[in-house]
C-alpha cells in the first residue's frame, strides 16, 4: 500500500482503494484550484499524475486550456506531501509562469520564478530553497546558460528536486534555433538525468513527427497522453488583403466591431509598432508588445496585465507574446501577416475563446510575408565564413575576448556575433565557452564546421511549413479540420462554425477607401526619434578631446534627441529619399516641405538658431542643397562648418557599432569656433555614430545644443 | 555529441561527486566509497542496482546511513544539469566501473584509486604510463630549471610527462614538455576547465598531446581540499618519477612526496637535491626509501635523449609490500630500453643528435656539408633552427660565409 502523510486537508490515502484514495486526494486538490466543489478530472489528467508520482516519465499532448497545469501542480503537491523535494519547471515564457504561479498558489504551493528580471530576488529565493520553503521553482531555458543557476542555486535546494517539468516540450524537437535555442540544452540535461527521476513534458502543439522526436529524447518508454485539438468556441476565417494600407484600414474598421479584447500578431517589431500606433491614432486602445517593449519585463508584464484587465482593446504583438498567455475571455486573434507554420498558428490562435462560447481567429496575409519568411530562414544560421572569422579571432586570443573585443576584431553585426556564439556554445562539446565575461575557444574551434545537411533539412522543413500555411489560406473546406489534420489529430471533422463551413464571412472584408487613404498618410508621416548615444563602444577611439572620457561620452559633448522623417524604404518618405538619393542630382522641394512641416510639429526647445550638415562622403550636393533650402524656408542661417578630415568607408559596410564608431572617429573636423543651438542635418543615419561624432565636435567647438534631423533612419541590427 | 553515462557511473556520481554549492550534504569520501563498493561486491551487486530504493535500504548495512544515501541519490536532476554543463565544456567522466578507467590506477593505488576521474583532452594518454615530475609548491629558479630540463628530456624520449597541480614545478614541466612537442598528463585539483582553454593547452589537446585529469568535479567548491589526490593520481599513472626537492621547510599542496612514498611500489624514483646540504625532510625520506639521486653530474653527462634514466632490474622498489616483493608490476615490465629511443617527429629532430655529435668542436657549413653528405641549403636551415632552439651556437665574430657552429655550452644546467 502506497500511502502519503497528511496533506493540507489532513487526508490519509492509499493508491489502490478505500474511501480516500490518492485519486480522491488529487481530485480534491483539483477542486481547490478551480474553485469548483464538483470538478472532476478530464480524460488523461489523473492517469498522468499517477505515473508522475510513481516516478515514471510522461508526455502530455493536449490542447490549450485542457489543464496541463493541473497535472504538474497536483503532482507537485502530492510529491511534496510525501516529503519529496520541490519541482523544477523549465518554461519558455514569463507570461506562462505568472499564470502557473496563480494555479500553484491556489493549492498552497509556494512557486517562485528565477528569471533575469528579478535578479534582486535571487538571494532570497536561494535562501528559501535552502530552507525548503519553495515547492515549485520556475526558470526559462535561457537561465541554464548562466552558470550561477547550475553552480549556485541548484545545489542550495534542500531535499533535492523531486520532479522536472518541461513545458512547451515541442521546442525540444523544434531544432530551436529560431525560437529558443537553449531547449537544445534541455534535451541533453534530461538525457543525463538518471532514469529513476520523474519527468513530465507538456505541449499543446505536436504533430506525429514532434511527438516521436520528444519520445526519442525523453526515452522510448515514456507514456504519451494525447487528446483532441479541436477548439469548439473558435471560429476561423482567412482574408486575402495583400496591401498593407488596406489591411490597416480594415483593422481600424473591424477591431471595434469585435467583441471583447484580443491580440493582433505581426511578424516583425516594426509592424507591431506601426499597427499599434495606427490603431491608437484611430481611438482604439492598442499597444505594441515585443522583445524590446519598454525596458525589462515589467513593462511587458504591465501590458499583459492591461490586456487581462480589459484596459486594452488589443495588444499588437510579435511571437514574444504567445505560449502560455492565459486570458480565458480573449475574444479574437488576428494575424496581420502569415505565421511561419501551422504549429505557430494553432498555438497563437488557440489563445482565444478558452473560457467563452465564441471567439474569432482571423488570418490576413500581405505581399511582404514571403520576403519576411525568407529573411528568417536565411538568417536562422550564421554563414560558415562568419563562424570561421569569429572562431579565428577567439583562437588567436589567450584568455578569451569579451563581446566588445570580438566586435573590434571582426567586422560583423553584434546580433550575428551573439547568435553565432550562442549557437556554438550550445554544441556539445562546444567549440566556445564563456568563462566569466570572456568567450574562449576550445580545441574543437580550429576545425569546427556547421553541419550543412542539418541546415538543408531544417530549411526544407521550414519551406514545407510555409507551403502548408499557404494551403491553409487557400483552403475551401473546414479550416479547423485543416489545422487538426495538419497536427495529426485523428479526430478531425467539419466544425460547422468557420467561414468555409458556413459559406459566408464571419467578419466583413469591405474597407472604405477613405480609411485606406488615411492609413497611407499615416505611414508617410510617421516620424522617428533619433536617440543620442551616451557611451563610446571602446575606450579612447582617438586622441581628440571628445574621446578623452574613455567609454562615457561627456555630457558636454552629447547631442540631444532628434528626429527622422522616416525609415529606409519604409513605404513612406523613406522610399522617396531612397529613390532621389539613387537617381536624382538633389532632393526635391517636396522633401524640404515635409521636413519643415515635421520641425513645426515637433517644435523643439531650445529652438535651433542655425543649420549645418554632415558633409557628404560621396561628394554629392544632396544634403548641402537640401539643408540650404530648408534653412532658407525657416529663415535660419545655413553654415557648413563641418569638414571631412580623413577618408572613411561607408557606414553601411561596417557591421557593428564598434567598427562604425571607429570608422568615423577621425573622419570629421570643425575648424571654426561656433556658438548657439544648431540643427544638424544628414540624409541617412545608419547607426548614429556619425551624428554622435559630429555633434561632439560641434559642441567641442563651442555650440550649444546639437539636434539631429535626418531624412531616413536606416536600421541595421547590431 | 552527448555521451550518455552508464547507470553505474551515474550512481557513482550521485554518491561521490561534489555537485557544487554550500549544502550540508556530504558526498561519500574515499573510505566510504570503498566500504559501499565492498558490500556490493559481497552481495554480487553493481552500483546501478542502488537506483532501486530497496537495494539502497539494504546498502545501509555497510555502515552508511540510509537517509544520507537516499539524499545523495536524490540529486538526479542536479546531476543532469551538471553533466550537461561539464560535457559541453569538453569534460569527460569515467568511473571505476568503466573500461576506460586506467588499470594502472586500480593496480597501483588499490583502495586509494579514486572512484571518479574528470578530464579534458586525450583520454588514451592515461593508459600509457609516463615520467612524473613533482615537487613542493615553491622552488628557486635553478631548481625549477631542473624540472624544465627533465621534462624536455622526457619529452624528447617520447615519454609522457606527468605533473600535479598548477604551481611552479608543474608549470615549468608542462611548458618544457610542450615546447619539445611531448605529451603531458596534468593532474589538477581545480580549474580543470580554465586550464583546458588556455591557448597553449587547447592546441596541445587538439594535437592529442595533452590530457588534464582531476578527481574532483568541475562544480566542486572545495576542490583544493582534495589537492593531495592530485599527487597520488600522478604517481598512480606514472612508471617513473622525479621529486625536485626544495630546501628547508617546504609546502607541498599536492602531497607529491607523500604520494611517492604511498604509491611507489614497483616504480623507479629519483630525487633532485642540488648541491645544497639542506635537503628537505621529504626528499631525505624518499632517499632513505631507495630513491636514486638525480645528480647534477648525471644530468650533465646524460643530457641526451638516448640517456634517459631507465628502470633497471636491480632498482629496489620503494615501500614494497612483502607479498609483492620480487614481482615487477606489468606497467614497469612493459618498458624496455628500446621503448625509450627517441622517436623523431621530423627529419630535423632526427638529424639533431648527429649535428650535436659533429659540432663538439666548431665546424663550418662546408665541413658539415661534406661530413654529412647533405646539400648546404638544407643544412643551413637545420643549423639556423638548432641555433634558435639553443642546441648549437654560432660564432658571431666570423665573417659571412665562414660561420662556425658548435654545441651550445651554455645549455648546460646551472649548478
Amino acid at each position: 500500500m502506497d500511502t502519503i502523510p497528511s496533506g493540507s486537508a489532513g487526508i490519509v490515502a492509499s493508491l489502490d482503494s478505500g474511501p480516500k484514495t490518492l485519486k480522491d486526494v488529487a481530485e480534491q486538490y483539483l477542486r481547490d484550484i478551480v474553485g469548483n466543489a464538483s470538478a472532476t478530472f478530464r480524460d488523461g489528467q489523473w492517469e498522468s499524475i499517477e505515473l508522475i508520482i510513481k516516478k515514471k516519465r510522461v508526455l502530455v499532448v493536449q490542447r490549450t486550456g485542457w489543464g496541463k497545469t493541473m497535472v504538474y501542480c497536483i503532482a507537485t503537491k502530492i510529491l511534496r506531501d510525501r516529503g519529496e523535494g520541490p519541482s523544477l519547471m523549465v518554461s519558455p515564457l514569463l507570461a506562462l509562469m505568472r499564470n502557473q504561479i496563480r494555479a500553484a498558489e491556489s493549492l498552497g504551493l509556494v512557486a517562485r520564478m528565477f528569471i533575469g528580471s528579478n535578479y534582486n530576488e535571487w538571494g532570497d529565493i536561494e535562501k528559501e530553497l535552502a530552507q525548503d520553503k519553495t515547492d515549485l521553482l520556475m526558470i526559462t531555458p535561457e537561465r541554464l546558460a548562466h552558470g550561477r543557476f547550475v553552480r549556485r542555486t541548484l545545489p542550495r535546494i534542500t531535499g533535492n528536486l523531486g520532479l522536472l517539468i518541461i513545458d512547451e516540450a515541442h521546442c525540444i524537437s523544434d531544432w530551436g534555433h529560431d525560437f529558443r535555442p537553449d531547449y537544445r540544452r534541455i534535451q541533453r540535461v534530461q538525457s543525463a538525468i538518471p532514469r529513476n527521476v520523474p519527468i513530465v513534458a507538456t505541449t499543446a502543439t505536436a504533430n506525429n513527427r514532434v511527438v516521436e522526436d520528444v519520445r526519442d529524447q525523453l526515452g522510448r518508454n515514456i507514456a504519451v497522453h494525447r487528446g483532441s485539438l479541436v477548439r469548439k468556441s473558435l471560429r476561423l476565417q482567412t482574408i486575402t488583403m495583400p496591401d498593407a494600407k488596406a489591411r490597416l484600414g480594415w483593422l481600424a474598421q473591424a477591431v471595434p466591431q469585435l467583441g471583447g479584447s484580443g491580440i493582433i500578431y505581426t511578424l516583425t517589431r516594426k509592424d507591431s509598432d506601426l499597427v499599434a500606433d495606427w490603431l491608437a491614432s484611430n481611438g482604439i486602445r492598442a499597444r505594441s508588445y515585443h522583445g524590446s517593449s519598454g525596458r525589462g519585463d515589467n513593462t511587458r508584464e504591465e501590458l499583459e496585465q492591461a490586456l487581462l484587465n480589459n484596459d486594452l482593446k488589443v495588444l499588437v504583438a510579435t511571437v514574444a507574446l504567445g505560449m502560455g498567455f492565459d486570458k480565458p475571455d480573449l475574444g479574437f486573434i488576428i494575424h496581420y501577416q502569415r505565421p511561419p507554420s501551422v504549429i505557430h498558428y494553432y498555438q497563437q490562435v488557440g489563445r482565444a475563446g478558452r473560457g467563452i462560447a465564441e471567439a474569432f481567429g482571423l488570418l490576413l496575409w500581405g505581399t511582404e510575408d514571403d520576403r519576411i519568411a525568407e529573411y528568417f530562414m536565411d538568417n536562422a544560421f550564421p554563414e560558415q565564413e562568419k563562424i570561421r572569422s569569429i572562431l579565428a579571432a577567439l583562437n588567436e586570443a589567450d584568455g578569451g575576448l569579451t563581446l566588445k573585443e570580438i566586435e573590434a576584431a571582426v567586422n560583423l553585426k553584434r546580433s550575428i556575433i551573439e547568435k553565432t556564439l550562442k549557437l556554438l556554445a550550445l554544441e556539445s562539446p562546444a567549440p566556445v565557452i564563456q568563462v566569466g565575461r570572456a568567450w574562449t575557444a576550445r580545441e574543437e574551434a580550429s576545425d569546427y564546421q556547421i553541419d550543412p545537411e542539418y541546415i538543408t533539412r531544417l530549411r526544407e522543413i521550414r519551406e514545407a511549413e510555409q507551403v502548408q500555411m499557404q494551403n491553409y489560406m487557400n483552403h475551401q473546406d473546414c479550416l479547423m479540420a485543416f489545422l487538426q489534420t495538419a497536427l495529426d489529430d485523428g479526430t478531425a471533422d467539419n466544425c460547422g462554425r468557420c467561414r468555409n463551413c458556413l459559406g459566408q464571412d464571419l467578419v466583413p472584408v469591405y474597407v472604405p477607401q477613405s480609411l485606406v487613404h488615411q492609413a497611407r498618410q499615416f505611414i508617410l508621416n510617421r516620424a522617428r526619434h533619433i536617440f543620442p548615444r551616451r557611451e563610446w563602444p571602446t575606450p579612447l577611439l582617438s586622441d581628440h578631446a571628445i574621446h578623452s572620457d574613455e567609454e562615457c561620452i561627456s555630457v558636454g559633448f552629447r547631442a540631444v534627441r532628434g528626429r527622422a522623417l522616416g525609415g529606409w524604404r519604409d513605404g513612406g518618405w523613406g522610399d522617396l529619399v531612397w529613390r532621389e538619393r539613387q537617381f536624382e542630382a538633389q532632393y526635391s522641394p517636396r522633401l524640404v516641405e515635409v521636413a519643415v512641416q515635421l520641425l513645426r510639429q515637433w517644435n523643439p526647445y531650445p529652438r535651433p538658431q542655425w543649420v549645418t550638415t554632415v558633409p557628404s562622403r560621396r561628394g554629392t550636393q544632396h544634403v548641402g542643397a537640401f539643408a540650404q533650402a530648408f534653412a532658407a524656408t525657416l529663415k535660419l542661417p545655413y553654415i557648413p562648418v563641418v569638414e571631412r578630415a580623413n577618408a572613411c568607408r561607408p557606414q553601411s559596410e561596417m557591421k557593428n557599432h564598434v567598427q562604425r564608431a571607429a570608422n568615423v572617429a577621425n573622419a570629421f573636423a570643425v575648424p571654426a569656433h561656433c556658438r548657439g543651438d544648431v540643427l544638424l542635418i544628414d540624409d541617412v543615419s545608419v547607426s548614429g555614430w556619425t551624428l554622435t561624432t559630429v555633434a561632439a565636435l560641434l559642441r567641442h567647438a563651442g555650440c550649444g545644443s546639437v539636434r539631429p534631423l535626418v531624412l531616413v533612419k536606416r536600421d541595421l541590427a547590431g | 555529441m552527448f555521451n550518455k553515462l552508464s547507470d553505474d557511473t551515474n550512481v557513482t556520481l550521485l554518491l561521490c561527486a561534489d555537485l557544487g554549492g554550500k549544502g550540508t550534504l556530504r558526498p561519500l569520501i574515499q573510505t566510504e566509497y570503498i566500504q559501499l563498493a565492498s558490500w556490493l561486491a559481497v552481495k554480487d551487486l553493481r552500483f546501478a542496482h542502488l537506483m532501486e530504493d530497496a537495494y539502497l535500504q539494504d546498502a545501509a548495512a555497510c555502515g552508511l546511513a540510509y537517509g544520507r544515501l537516499r539524499q545523495l541519490m536524490g540529486r538526479g536532476i542536479q546531476l543532469g544539469f551538471c553533466v550537461e554543463e561539464w560535457q559541453r565544456s569538453g569534460v569527460w567522466i569515467i568511473s571505476r566501473s568503466d573500461s576506460a578507467y586506467p588499470k594502472r590506477l586500480r593496480t597501483v593505488l588499490e583502495h586509494s584509486a579514486p572512484p571518479l576521474l574528470f578530464g579534458s583532452g586525450h583520454q588514451a594518454l592515461l593508459h600509457a604510463g609516463g615520467f612524473a615530475i613533482l615537487g613542493p609548491d615553491s622552488l628557486s629558479a635553478p631548481r625549477e630549471l631542473i624540472a624544465r630540463k627533465s621534462a624536455a628530456l622526457a619529452a624528447c624520449s617520447d615519454r609522457t610527462v606527468i605533473t600535479a597541480g598548477h604551481y611552479r614545478v608543474a608549470d615549468a614541466s608542462v611548458a618544457a614538455a610542450r615546447e619539445a612537442g611531448g605529451k603531458v598528463i596534468r593532474v589538477l585539483a581545480d580549474k580543470l576547465i580554465h586550464k583546458s582553454v588556455e591557448k597553449s593547452a587547447r592546441r596541445a589537446i587538439a594535437a592529442k598531446r595533452l590530457v588534464h585529469v582531476s578527481t574532483c568535479s568541475p562544480s566542486a567548491r572545495s576542490a583544493m581540499l582534495h589537492a593531495a589526490e592530485a599527487g597520488l593520481v600522478s604517481i598512480g599513472l606514472a612508471d617513473q618519477a622525479l621529486y625536485v626537492s626544495g630546501t628547508g621547510i617546504v609546502v607541498d599542496t599536492y602531497g607529491s612526496a607523500t604520494a611517492m612514498k604511498q604509491g611507489g611500489s614497483g616504480k623507479s624514483f629519483f630525487v633532485w637535491t642540488g648541491k645544497s646540504k639542506d635537503v628537505s625532510g621529504d626528499a631525505q625520506q624518499l632517499l632513505d626509501r631507495g630513491a636514486e639521486l638525480w645528480s647534477d653530474e648525471q644530468v650533465k653527462l646524460d643530457w641526451h635523449p638516448l640517456a634517459m634514466p631507465v628502470q633497471s632490474t636491480d632498482t629496489v622498489p620503494m615501500a614494497e609490500t612483502p607479498e609483492k616483493a620480487g614481482q615487477l608490476p606489468p606497467a614497469v615490465q612493459e618498458h624496455t630500453s628500446t621503448d625509450l629511443k627517441p622517436k623523431a617527429q621530423n627529419v630535423y629532430e632526427a638529424v639533431l643528435p648527429i649535428l650535436r655529435t659533429h659540432c663538439e668542436k666548431p665546424r663550418s657549413v662546408d665541413e658539415l656539408s661534406e661530413l654529412l653528405d647533405v646539400q648546404k641549403g638544407q643544412l643551413k636551415k637545420w643549423l639556423r633552427q638548432s641555433v634558435r632552439d639553443g642546441v648549437l651556437s654560432k660564432d658571431e665574430k666570423s665573417t659571412r660565409g665562414s660561420e662556425k657552429y658548435e654545441i651550445n655550452r651554455q645549455e648546460s644546467l646551472p649548478m
